[in-house]
C-alpha cells in the first residue's frame, strides 16, 4: 500500500451556488439546505482513486464576486480548484469566469489543475445555463467539465475524484484507462 | 370736527378750574376695583406635569457585540482600496488579529463608560448565537426594569438581510450564522436601547419594528383566545419603550473614505469631541485656520470633564448646543422621553445629532428610532464652528509658545441673546432658543449669577415660562443650588423657587428631601432681606407645609412658627398675608404644631391682623385661625377655652366689609363647628324648636312657605346667570327664611331689639293694602310680625337658655353663622348654609328617631304630589302634625338617612297612606305649595346625599391658592394699565377725553343761563315703580331702580339696556343708588332699606351683570322709625313701608361710603380697606333720611327724620364730632345738601317745602325759600344753582337760586298729555341741566333745559 497522498483542494465560486453544500455532501454524505454564507471551512477527507488514497484537504471558502480582492492565501499550496457556479444563475457563471482569470494571475500559470462545476443540476425548472456553454468554456480552459447536484451524493463524489485526476495528470501520472471515465 | 367748534363756544373763564378737573380723573382713585373683586377666588387650574420624568431610569447593562473576525472581510461588501480601517481607533491590521479583536473591544467599552462609567458592561466579540443568547438573557435578567444597551458592530460580517436578521459566527468561524431580530427583541426584552453600525443598518429598524407589531398582535390574540399556545407562555415584552439607533438607511453602506475610522458611527456616538473636530479639519472652511493639522488636534490641551481646559470647555459648548438643538427642534414629549429620561440615552442621543451632521456630508443619513426631525442644518452648529475656530486658532501659539487659553465668548454670549429675547419675549413668541444654555450655565460659577438672574426674568414671564424651564430640566440644578451658601444667590434663588412652586407645588417633597426648606427658613428669618424676598420665602415655606406631614414635621422643627410670628406686623402686607397662611398651613391637621404655637400664643398675636387694613391679610389671618381651631386632636379644657377664644375673636368679624373675608370666616367657624358638633347640635334643636313654638299660632302660617319661596324665584333671576349661586333656588330659599327668622337675633351689645307695636303693623299693613299693591305685601307684613315676635321671644328664651358659658360660645356662633347665611353675598350665604344645614340635620336626625324610621317612604312619597291630593290624613295616634311654616322647611329637607331600616322592596311612587307613612301629609302639601313638576321632585331625592356631605372638615375656599397665583404671574412686569400703548389705558384716556367734553359743554349751556327746564328729552315705562334714579355722570346712561331690581336706559337712544335683580329680599327694597368711579370704570351700589349694600359692574353693556362685592352696610335697622314716614304720606313708595331705609353717599376722592338710615349712627366705611373706619352717632332718636358730605372740609350733613339738620365733623371724636344742629324744618327732611365749594352752603327741605340755606358756621339759617308742601323729593344741581321739587300732588317745579320758579311740570309732553304721577323720585344730571324723574304711574321722564346740542 502505497502511502496516501496529500492534496489540497480550494472550492471557489459566487456566493451561495453550493459550494458547501457539496463540500458537505462529499465530506459527511449529507445535504445542508440552510444557507449559511461561508467564512471559511477546512475539511479532510481520505480518499481512494484508482488504488491510490488521497488524504484531502478541502477549503471550502467564502463566496467571492468578480470586484472581490481574491485573497493571496487561495494562490498558495493548493493543488486543485473547484471551480462552482450554479446552472440557476447567469451571475454566477459571468463571476466564475472573473474568477478563474484572478486565480491564473494570482498563481502565475497559465493552466491549474480545475474542474468547472455546474451545481444545482436537479433545479431543472431554473436552469439558465446549458451543459454545452459549460463544457465549452471548460474546454477553452483546459480544464474539466461537470455537472452536479449536491443533493446526490454521486456527483459531488464525482466531481472530487474528477480533480484528482486532473491533478494526478498535472502531475504527469495520468492514468491509462482515463477516457472510460469521462461520463458525458 | 365737533369737538373743534365746541371749543370754540367753550367760555375763556373757567378754563382752568376744567382743566384740573380733566386732570384729577387720571388723579381720583377706583373703588373696588382689586384682584380680588374681578376675579374669582381660587387658585390657576394646576399644570399638567410633562416635566418630572415619571419613567426615569438608569442604562445599567451594555452589551457590547462586535463581528469583526478580523482579516476576513465579508462576502457582500466591496471594498476600495485604500478603506476605511480604524475601528475604536484603532488598526486592526496593526496588530494579531485576536489581539486586535480584544484591543477594540476593550477600547469601545473605554469610550462607552466615558458616558456611563457605572453600568456593567459585557463584551461578546466575534460571537455565536448561543453566545448572544446568552448574555442578553443574563444582563436582562440582572437589570430587571432598567435600560440595557446592545451594540453591534457588524463590520465583518454580511450586511444585514431583508427577513430582518443580523449575522454573528458559527463556532469555528468557519460560517456566517443569521440571527433574527425577533430572537434579540425577545432576549433583550424591554427597555432597551439598540446601536447598530453596519451597512444597511436601516433594514434592522424596520425590521425591528416589524417584528415589534407582530408581538402586538400577537399579545391580542392571546389575550383574546386563552387557548392559544402564547397564553400560556410568559407574555412577550411589548417593544414599544425600545430605541434604536442605525447608522445608515437601509439602502446605504457606510463611508469608506480612508480618511474617517471605519466606526464612524460608534465613534460619532462615544467619542464625539475628537470626531468633530477632525470632521472640522477635514473641512475646508478649516483652511481658514493656518497651520492646524490633524496631529494638533491630538493635542489640545486639557481632560474632557474640566471645563475650565480648552478640550473640556469644547466638550461643555458641544454638550450645550447638542442639547439646545434638541430641545428647540423635538416634539416636547420627544425631548424628555430622549434627553432627560437617561443619562447615557441622553448622551448617546446628543452625539446622535453630530453623527447625523457629519455622516450626511458622506451621504449617509443614520437612522433613529423614535425618529428625530433634521438637525443637521441647525444654525446652532454655526456657533459650534465659530467655538472650534477660536479654540483651534489659539492652538500653535498654546502649544508651541505656552500662551493662556482665552475661553470661548459662547456662554456669554448667548446669555446676551437670551437678555435679548426676554426684553420682548411673550407667550406666543417661540420659547427663547438659549434656555438649555441657561441651564448649563448654571454649572459655571462665572455665569451663574447672570444666569439666575436671566431665568428669574424669565420664569416671571408666567406659568408657561416655568413649565417650560421645567420641561428643559431645570429642576436638578436650582435644587442643588440651594446647597450653596453664597449670599448673593439668595433673591434670585428664592425668586425662582416661589416661581416654581407657585407652578407645580408638588415640588414640596422634593425640597424637604433635600433639606431645602432650611435655606427658606434662613431667608425668612434674614432681616437684612428685603420684604419681598421672605415674602417669597415664606410663600415657599408655605407650600411645603401645605398638607404634607414630613414636610410640616421638618419646618416645625426648624422653628418655622416662631420665625413667622416675628414677621407678623411687617409693613408688607404681603408677608403678614403669607406669613399668616404659612402659619395656618403648618398646623393643619398637625397637632404638635398648634401646641407649639399654643405655647408662643400664636393665636392671639394674629388677632391683630384680623383688623388689618388688606383685606387679604385679614383673611389669611381668619385662616390661620380657622385651622387653629379646626385640629382634630383630642380637646382638654384649655384648647377648649382657647378655641373658644378664638372663635369669640373671629365672631367680630361678622360685618366685616369683604365677602372674602367674611367667607373664609364661614369656614373658619365650620372648623369650630366640625370639633364641637354636638354643642352645635344642641344649639340648633333649641333654635328649631323655639321657632316652631311661635310660628304655629300665626294665621298667616299656612300660607306662608309657598309666599315665600319666589323671594328668590322671580322673574329677573333667569338673567343673573353670572350670579351662579341662585341655582339651587328651593335649598336656598327654605333654609334662608329659617335664617332670616332667626339672623335678626340681636348680634350687636348695644341694644336690645326695639319694643314690638302692633298698632304700628296692623296700620301699616292696611295701608298697603289699600294701594292696591300686591297682595302678599299683607303677608310679608305678618312675615315681618312673625319674625319679630320671634325674635324677640326666642331672643328672651334663649337668653335664659344660656346659663353655661360654653352653651354661650356656642349660641353666639351659631347665631354668627345664620347672620352669615343671610348675607348678601351668595357665596359668603350659600357656604354658611351648608354648614347650618348640615348641623340642623345631624341634629334632628339625633333628636327625633321616631321621625326617620319611615323616611325612606317620606322622601319617595313626596314626588307623588300630583296623584295623592287625598293623602291628607293624619295618622291615629301619631306625634302631632308638623306645622309646615317656614320652619318645617328646614325638616322638609330631611335626607334620607344613611341606612333605611325599611326593605327597599317597596315601590317608590307609591301614593302613601297615612298609617304607613305618618307625615307624608305636610310634605305633599307643601309640595303643591311650591307648585313644583316632578323633575324637581325628582331632584329633591337627590339631595339627601348633598346634604350629608355639605360640612366636611376639608371645606375651603380658593384663598390661599388664589393669593399663590400672584406668584405664578409676572411681578417684574410692568401693570398693562401704566403702559401708555396698552387697550387699557387707551379705554382709560378715552373715557377722560369723554369726561372733559361733558364737562366743557354742560358748563357752556349753563353758562348761558337755564332759563327754563320742561323739554321732556325722554319718557318710557319703567317695569316697576321708581324709586331711587341716579344719572351716570359721563355717559348717557340712567340707573333706575324699583323695590328689587334696577333697569337701564340710555335716555338718548331711548331704549332700555338692561334690567336685572338686585339680589335682596322680597321684604326689602332699594332705597340708594351710587355710580362708584363714574369717570372710569363705573359701577353701581345699591343700597337696601335692611342695611346690605350691593356693587354690580358689567350692566348697560350687553354683559351679564356681576355682583362684585357686597356687605351689610348698616347692621342693627331700627324698624321703629319706619313708622314716621306714614304720616308725610302713605302713598309715596319710598315711604310707604316706612323708614328712611338706607341712604348713602359716596367719596370718590376718599373712596368713603357714608352710610345711615334707620340706625342712630353715621357709619363710614373706606372701601379701600372694606372696613368700617368710623362710626358717628347722630344722636337722634330719628332716622338719617338724606346724607352729603364733602371731603375738602371733613363735614358730614345729615337730614334727619325729626326735622334737624346735623352737621358732623368727622376728624372729631364720636362724642364731639356733632358741630352743629339745625332744628328749624318742622317735619322729615327730603334732602340736606352740602355744595361742594369750600364756601358752600348747606341745602335742605323738608316735607313741608320749607328751602332753607345754612352756612354752616351760623347757628341759624340765612335764607328760607317756600315752595309747595307735599314735597316727596328734591335735588339740587351742582352746576346750575337750580334744585327741582317733585310734589306728591302729581306735579314737579323747577326753581332757581333766587327762588323763582322756572318751570313747572305737570303734564306729560304732547297733545292731550297725561297727568304725570306722584313723583317718587327726582335727580338731577351732575352736568348737564337735565332733570330725571319718576313716578308712581311707573313712568321715568328726562326734563331738558333745551334741545340736546348733539
Amino acid at each position: 500500500m502505497p502511502q496516501p497522498k496529500y492534496r489540497k483542494i480550494a472550492v471557489i465560486g459566487y456566493r451561495s451556488v453550493g459550494k458547501s453544500s457539496l463540500t458537505i455532501q462529499f465530506v459527511e454524505g449529507q445535504f445542508v439546505d440552510s444557507y449559511d454564507p461561508t467564512i471559511e471551512n477546512t475539511f479532510n477527507k481520505m480518499v481512494s482513486v484508482n488504488g491510490q488514497d488521497f488524504n484531502l484537504q478541502l477549503v471550502d471558502t467564502a463566496g467571492q464576486d468578480e470586484y472581490s480582492i481574491f485573497p493571496q492565501s487561495h494562490s498558495m499550496d493548493i493543488h486543485g480548484y473547484v471551480l462552482v457556479y450554479s446552472v440557476t444563475s447567469m451571475k454566477s457563471f459571468e463571476v466564475v469566469q472573473v474568477l478563474h482569470d484572478k486565480l491564473l494571475d494570482m498563481v502565475g500559470k497559465i493552466q491549474v489543475p480545475t474542474v468547472l462545476v455546474g451545481n444545482k443540476k436537479d433545479l431543472h425548472m431554473e436552469r439558465v445555463i446549458k451543459p454545452e456553454e459549460g463544457k465549452k468554456l471548460a474546454d477553452s480552459w483546459g480544464a474539466a467539465f461537470m455537472e452536479s447536484s449536491a443533493k446526490e451524493n454521486e456527483t459531488a463524489v464525482e466531481v472530487f475524484k474528477r480533480i484528482i485526476l486532473e491533478m494526478e495528470k498535472a502531475d504527469g501520472n495520468a492514468p491509462p484507462e482515463e477516457k472510460k471515465c469521462i461520463v458525458m | 370736527m365737533k369737538m373743534d367748534s365746541d371749543l370754540l363756544h367753550s367760555p375763556a373763564v373757567g378754563l382752568a378750574e376744567e382743566e384740573e378737573a380733566d386732570m384729577n380723573d387720571w388723579k381720583l382713585p377706583l373703588a373696588f376695583m382689586k384682584k380680588r373683586h374681578s376675579e374669582k377666588i381660587e387658585g390657576s387650574k394646576a399644570l399638567a406635569q410633562s416635566w418630572r420624568m415619571k419613567d426615569r431610569m438608569k442604562t445599567v447593562s451594555v452589551a457590547l457585540v462586535l463581528c469583526l473576525n478580523v482579516g476576513v472581510d465579508p462576502p457582500d461588501v466591496v471594498k476600495t482600496s485604500p478603506c476605511a480601517r480604524l475601528e475604536c481607533w484603532i488598526d486592526p491590521l496593526s496588530m494579531s488579529p485576536q489581539k486586535a479583536l480584544e484591543t477594540i473591544g476593550a477600547n469601545l467599552q473605554k469610550q462607552y463608560e466615558n458616558w456611563q462609567p457605572r453600568a456593567r458592561y459585557k463584551q461578546s466579540l466575534d460571537p455565536t448565537v448561543d453566545e448572544v443568547k446568552k448574555l442578553c438573557t443574563s444582563l436582562r435578567r440582572n437589570a430587571k426594569e432598567e435600560r440595557v444597551l446592545f451594540h453591534y458592530n457588524g463590520h465583518g460580517v454580511p450586511r444585514p438581510t431583508v427577513n430582518g436578521e443580523i449575522w454573528v459566527f458559527n463556532k469555528n468561524y468557519t460560517q456566517y450564522i443569521p440571527l433574527s431580530i425577533y430572537d434579540l427583541q425577545t432576549w433583550m426584552g424591554s427597555p432597551s436601547i439598540f446601536v447598530y453600525d453596519c451597512s444597511n443598518a436601516g433594514i434592522i429598524v424596520k425590521s425591528f419594528k416589524q417584528f415589534a407589531l407582530q408581538r402586538e398582535q400577537e399579545l391580542e390574540v392571546a389575550a383574546i383566545n386563552p387557548s392559544h399556545p402564547l397564553a400560556q407562555m410568559p407574555l412577550p415584552p411589548s417593544m414599544k419603550n425600545c430605541i434604536q439607533l442605525a447608522a445608515c438607511e437601509a439602502s446605504e453602506l457606510l463611508p469608506m473614505n480612508p480618511d474617517l475610522p471605519a466606526d464612524l458611527f460608534t465613534s460619532c456616538l462615544t467619542t464625539p469631541i475628537k470626531i468633530a473636530l477632525r470632521w472640522f479639519c477635514m473641512q475646508k472652511s478649516a483652511k481658514l485656520v493656518p497651520g492646524v493639522t490633524l496631529d494638533l488636534i491630538e493635542k489640545i490641551p486639557g481632560r474632557l470633564n474640566d471645563r475650565r481646559t480648552p478640550l473640556g470647555e469644547l466638550n461643555w459648548i458641544f454638550t450645550a448646543i447638542t442639547d439646545t438643538i434638541a430641545w428647540n427642534v423635538l416634539p416636547r414629549d420627544l425631548f424628555q422621553k430622549l434627553f432627560r429620561q437617561d443619562l447615557l440615552v441622553a448622551s448617546l442621543f446628543r452625539n446622535f445629532l453630530l453623527a447625523e451632521r457629519i455622516m450626511r456630508s458622506y451621504n449617509c443619513t443614520p437612522v433613529s428610532s423614535p425618529r428625530l426631525p433634521p438637525t443637521y442644518m441647525h444654525a446652532m452648529w454655526q456657533a459650534w464652528d465659530l467655538a472650534v475656530d477660536i479654540c483651534l486658532s489659539q492652538l500653535p501659539t498654546i502649544i508651541e509658545e505656552g500662551t493662556a487659553f482665552r475661553h470661548s465668548p459662547f456662554f456669554a454670549e448667548q446669555l446676551t441673546a437670551f437678555q435679548v429675547w426676554l426684553t420682548m419675549g411673550v407667550e406666543n413668541r417661540n420659547p427663547p432658543e438659549q434656555l438649555p444654555i441657561v441651564l448649563q450655565v448654571l454649572l459655571s460659577q462665572v455665569h451663574r449669577l447672570r444666569a439666575l438672574d436671566l431665568l428669574g426674568r424669565f420664569l416671571d414671564l408666567g406659568p408657561w415660562a416655568v413649565s417650560l424651564a421645567l420641561s428643559v430640566g431645570i429642576f436638578p440644578y436650582v435644587l442643588k443650588l440651594l446647597q450653596s451658601s453664597a449670599r448673593e444667590l439668595r433673591p434670585l434663588l428664592v425668586f425662582i423657587w416661589a416661581k416654581i412652586l407657585a407652578v407645580d407645588s408638588s415640588c414640596q417633597a422634593d425640597l424637604v428631601k433635600d433639606n431645602g426648606h432650611k435655606y427658606f427658613l434662613s431667608v425668612l428669618a434674614d432681616n437684612y432681606m428685603p420684604a419681598e424676598h421672605r415674602t417669597m420665602a415664606v410663600f415657599i415655606l408655605a407650600v411645603i407645609v401645605n398638607n404634607y406631614t414630613t414636610g410640616q414635621e421638618a419646618c416645625l422643627q426648624g422653628n418655622l412658627i416662631a420665625n413667622c410670628l416675628e414677621q407678623l406686623s411687617d409693613p408688607h402686607p404681603l408677608l403678614r398675608q403669607w406669613v399668616a397662611i404659612c402659619l395656618g398651613r403648618i398646623w393643619q391637621n398637625f397637632d404638635p404644631a398648634r401646641w407649639c404655637g399654643v405655647r408662643d400664643s400664636a393665636h392671639e398675636k394674629l388677632y391683630t391682623l384680623l383688623s388689618d387694613p388688606i383685606p387679604e391679610v385679614r383673611c389669611a389671618a381668619v385662616f390661620a385661625l380657622g385651622t387653629f381651631v379646626g385640629n382634630s386632636a383630642e380637646r382638654t379644657d384649655h384648647s377648649t377655652t382657647i378655641d373658644h377664644n378664638v372663635a369669640m375673636m373671629l365672631a367680630q368679624l361678622i360685618n366685616d366689609g369683604s365677602p372674602v373675608v367674611r367667607k373664609e370666616l364661614v369656614v373658619a367657624l365650620s372648623h369650630l363647628v366640625v370639633q364641637y358638633e354636638s354643642n352645635f347640635c344642641t344649639v340648633a334643636l333649641q333654635f328649631i324648636e323655639e321657632e316652631k313654638n311661635y310660628s304655629v299660632p300665626s294665621p298667616a302660617n299656612t300660607a306662608e312657605p309657598g309666599n315665600l319661596t319666589p323671594v328668590r324665584d322671580s322673574p329677573a333671576i333667569p338673567r343673573l346667570r353670572s350670579v351662579n349661586s341662585y341655582t339651587n333656588i328651593r335649598t336656598a330659599t327654605t333654609a334662608r327664611n329659617l335664617n332670616k327668622s332667626l339672623q335678626n337675633l340681636n348680634l350687636n351689645e348695644e341694644g336690645g331689639p326695639a319694643a314690638f307695636s302692633p298698632g304700628n303693623l296692623s296700620t301699616s299693613s292696611s295701608a298697603s293694602s289699600t294701594l292696591g299693591s300686591p297682595d302678599n305685601d299683607e303677608y310679608i307684613l305678618s312675615f315681618e310680625t312673625i319674625d319679630k315676635m320671634r325674635r324677640v321671644s326666642s331672643y328672651s328664651s334663649l337668653n335664659s337658655l344660656i346659663g353655661v358659658s360654653f352653651n354661650s360660645v356656642y349660641t353666639q356662633i351659631w347665631r354668627v353663622l345664620l347672620h352669615l347665611a343671610a348675607d348678601p353675598f351668595p357665596e359668603v350665604s350659600d357656604l354658611a348654609m351648608k354648614v347650618l344645614n348640615s348641623i340642623a340635620y345631624k341634629a334632628t336626625m339625633n333628636a327625633r328617631p321616631q321621625r326617620i324610621l319611615d323616611s325612606g317612604s317620606l322622601t319617595q312619597s313626596a314626588p307623588a304630589s300630583p296623584t295623592s291630593k287625598g293623602t291628607h290624613i293624619h295618622q291615629a295616634g301619631g306625634s302631632p302634625p308638623m306645622p309646615s311654616t317656614s320652619s318645617s322647611s328646614l325638616t322638609n329637607d330631611v335626607p334620607k338617612p344613611p341606612t333605611r331600616e325599611q326593605p327597599a322592596t317597596r315601590p317608590p311612587y307609591t301614593p302613601t297612606l297615612g298609617g304607613q307613612a305618618p307625615h307624608s301629609h305636610q310634605f305633599t302639601r307643601t309640595r303643591k305649595m311650591f307648585d313644583k313638576g316632578p323633575e324637581q321632585a325628582a331632584e329633591d331625592s337627590d339631595e339627601p346625599g348633598g346634604h350629608r356631605n355639605y360640612i366636611s372638615p376639608a371645606l375651603q375656599t380658593g384663598l390661599c391658592d388664589w393669593s399663590a397665583k400672584y406668584f405664578a404671574q409676572p411681578v417684574m412686569k410692568i401693570p398693562e394699565e401704566h403702559d401708555l400703548e396698552s387697550q387699557v389705558r387707551l379705554e382709560r384716556q378715552w373715557r377722560f377725553l369723554r369726561n372733559a367734553r361733558v364737562r366743557r359743554q354742560s358748563r357752556s349751556i349753563i353758562q348761558r343761563g337755564i332759563s327754563r327746564l320742561d323739554d321732556q328729552i325722554f319718557i318710557n315705562r319703567n317695569p316697576g315703580v321708581p324709586s331711587v334714579v341716579k344719572f351716570h355722570p359721563f355717559n348717557t346712561c340712567i340707573a333706575v331702580a324699583d323695590k328689587d331690581s334696577i333697569c337701564f336706559w340710555d335716555w338718548e337712544k331711548g331704549e332700555r339696556l338692561d334690567y336685572f335683580y338686585n339680589g335682596n329680599p322680597r321684604y326689602t327694597r332699594i332705597t340708594s343708588m351710587e355710580y362708584l368711579n363714574g369717570h372710569d370704570c363705573s359701577l353701581l351700589l345699591t343700597a337696601t332699606d335692611d342695611g346690605a349694600l350691593r356693587i354690580w359692574k358689567n350692566f348697560a353693556d350687553q354683559k351679564n351683570p356681576e355682583m362684585v362685592t357686597a356687605w351689610q352696610g348698616l347692621s342693627d335697622m331700627l324698624p321703629t322709625t319706619r313708622g314716621l314716614a306714614r304720616r308725610v304720606s302713605i302713598y309715596l313708595d319710598r315711604s310707604k313701608q316706612g323708614g328712611a331705609g338706607m341712604v348713602v353717599d359716596w367719596e370718590q376722592e376718599t373712596g368713603f361710603l357714608m352710610t345711615s338710615g334707620d340706625v342712630r349712627v353715621v357709619r363710614i366705611w373706606d372701601t379701600d380697606r372694606e372696613m368700617k373706619v368710623q362710626d358717628i352717632p347722630t344722636g337722634a332718636d330719628s332716622c338719617v333720611t338724606s346724607l352729603s358730605c364733602d371731603s375738602q372740609r371733613s363735614l358730614i350733613v345729615a337730614g334727619l327724620g325729626d326735622g334737624s339738620v346735623r352737621v358732623f365733623d368727622r376728624r372729631m371724636g364720636p362724642n364731639e364730632c356733632r358741630v352743629m344742629t339745625y332744628r328749624e324744618h318742622g317735619a322729615w327732611v327730603v334732602k340736606a345738601h352740602l355744595q361742594k365749594e369750600t364756601d358752600g352752603h348747606i341745602i335742605s327741605v323738608s316735607v313741608n317745602g320749607d328751602v332753607r340755606f345754612f352756612e354752616p358756621r351760623m347757628p341759624e339759617s340765612i335764607n328760607v325759600l317756600q315752595t309747595v308742601k307735599g314735597l316727596t323729593a328734591l335735588d339740587i344741581h351742582p352746576q346750575a344753582n337750580l334744585f327741582a321739587c317733585g310734589s306728591m300732588n302729581q306735579f314737579i317745579a323747577v326753581y332757581n337760586a333766587n327762588g323763582d320758579v322756572i318751570s313747572n311740570i305737570k303734564y306729560y309732553d304732547g297733545f292731550m298729555g297725561q297727568r304725570i304721577g306722584a313723583i317718587s323720585c327726582l335727580a338731577f344730571h351732575p352736568h348737564w341741566p337735565h332733570l330725571a324723574v319718576g313716578s308712581n304711574d311707573y313712568y321715568m321722564s328726562i326734563y331738558s333745559a333745551e334741545k340736546r346740542l348733539r
